[in-house]
């Protein structure tokens, strides 16, 4: 089994392979197009963000109006989805700063989704520059979310969040104490750990916050509101997250090869962000999301098929893995246009 | 050439709000046509990781690096927003009759790489 750890012993094979902080292909995209559509702002983003907000209201109101009853099971159901899958569409987007012009409102909502999705913030920025630096190169990209072999019992943990909150828990307590581990100061800068540390408080007094709350009135109800919905409502964003990069190959400097676009209706794109048209992103990380499938449209001849629909990426993805138990150097096959092989 | 300036392309090759690649020598730059019309001559490789600012983008007088989405202020180099962190090398740019003009020796002592 090879050494995921970041910083372990496969990065200096990665090193040597000349994987690290290497070029990529990049389909072909007309200057002037790709300006359009990286630098032309709409109002979209805010419409967006102004509905999901909404939706974490109502369907907030609704689950505590429903406390009690056999209502709240749909209601925290909703809410909890919103709550802990969504908000890491937007924790993603606005991380990268594409979905408003200004960096600062980009940060804002950055902050919020991060304890919403329970990743702190700074070191998570640092983890996701790599993961676009390194893309599943194995010893350098810190986001690998299925390392070979994976586990049936880790995509199922995975479905409820406990893996990444076990592992968040124990960056968080690091944080606190300033000691972070080794993987997380291989790839965030040292003058930063400041930075984490403070946030790790943060989450930290907060979710202390609720827990005396729920002491004082004898009810988990608030954590049902804040801070498990980042557990129990995570199972949407595994299912969107496994038809990332699973099961395709690692070490490779093509995201064609590693990284996957699968087509989604109008309710998961607006849940998603558009994130579905992952490899595009990958490629093109300037492009905001609401521009993402014109992007799309561009470049779709120079690229694999697209996926048709989520579970046709599930079945190539859950097959790769289950072959993988047994060959861990097995990779789902791509099809590569061969005008742009 | 006079005083060390260099000619590198013409203010109509660098359109509103984008940037071009430039070589001057063994160096290689981005002309940087801000929204206001300024224009600005910095190094191309981005101070954060392994990519070249020519195929990043212009928001008014800032830089995006395409590759980490990093910003940088055209006109001082200044990292304006993270993983960028260390300024570009800026270096002083002159128009001249349409002409764009270099001289590289370099106005600030910014410009390393990140380890």
């Amino acid at each position: 089994m090879r050494d995921y750890t970041v910083g372990g012993s496969e990065e200096a094979l990665a090193q040597a392979n000349g994987l690290v902080d290497a070029d990529w292909y990049r389909p072909h995209v007309d200057r002037s197009v790709l300006k359009t559509l990286v630098t032309s702002r709409s109002r979209i983003p805010v419409i967006h963000l102004a509905i999901w907000v909404v939706l974490l209201v109502v369907t907030g109101w609704w689950a505590n109006t429903a406390w009690g009853s056999a209502w709240a099971l749909p209601a925290f159901l909703a809410y909890g989805t919103l709550y802990g899958s969504t908000s890491d569409a937007r924790w993603h987007e606005f991380g990268h700063r594409t979905a408003f012009r200004r960096a600062w409102t980009n940060d804002v909502v950055y902050s919020v989704a991060s304890f919403m999705t329970f990743r702190e913030p700074e070191s998570w920025r640092w983890s996701h520059a790599r993961h676009h630096s390194d893309t599943i190169v194995v010893g350098r990209d810190p986001e690998i979310a299925f390392p070979r072999p994976t586990s049936r019992l880790r995509v199922f943990a995975e479905f409820f969040g406990l893996l990444s909150a076990r592992n968040e828990l124990v960056k968080i307590a690091r944080n606190m104490v300033g000691r972070p581990a080794a993987p997380q100061r291989n790839y965030q800068p040292a003058d930063t750990l400041r930075k984490s540390q403070m946030w790790s408080w943060v989450f930290f007094l907060i979710l202390v916050f609720v827990a005396v709350w729920c002491a004082m009135i004898g009810s988990v109800k608030p954590a049902m509101f804040i801070g498990f919905p980042s557990v129990y409502g995570k199972w949407l964003l595994m299912a969107y997250g496994i038809t990332q990069h699973a099961g395709l190959s690692e070490d490779v400097l093509d995201h064609r090869m590693n990284t996957r676009t699968v087509h989604m209706n109008a309710i998961h794109r607006f849940l998603y962000l558009n994130m579905n048209y992952h490899l595009e992103h990958h490629i093109f990380p300037n492009v905001p999301y609401d521009a993402l499938p014109r992007l799309h449209e561009l470049v779709k001849d120079q690229l694999p098929p697209a996926h048709r629909t989520i579970r046709d990426a599930w079945r190539e993805a859950f097959d790769a893995m289950a072959r993988q138990r047994a060959d861990q150097s097995y990779s789902a096959t791509v099809h590569l246009p061969r005008s742009a092989a | 050439m006079s005083d060390g300036w260099v000619t590198v392309c013409k203010t109509g090759d660098v359109g509103r709000e984008d940037l071009i690649q430039v070589e001057v020598g063994d160096t290689t730059l981005i002309v940087v046509h801000t929204k206001d019309g300024r224009m600005c001559a910095l190094a191309s490789e981005c101070t954060h990781g392994r990519a070249n600012l020519a195929d990043g983008f212009v928001h008014g007088s800032t830089i995006e690096c395409p590759k980490h989405n990093g910003r940088f202020d055209a006109i001082t180099g200044a990292p304006r927003a993270t993983p960028a962190r260390i300024a570009l090398e800026v270096f002083e740019t002159q128009v001249m009759g349409g002409d764009v003009q270099v001289r590289l020796q370099g106005q600030s002592s910014h410009g390393r790489r990140e380890a």
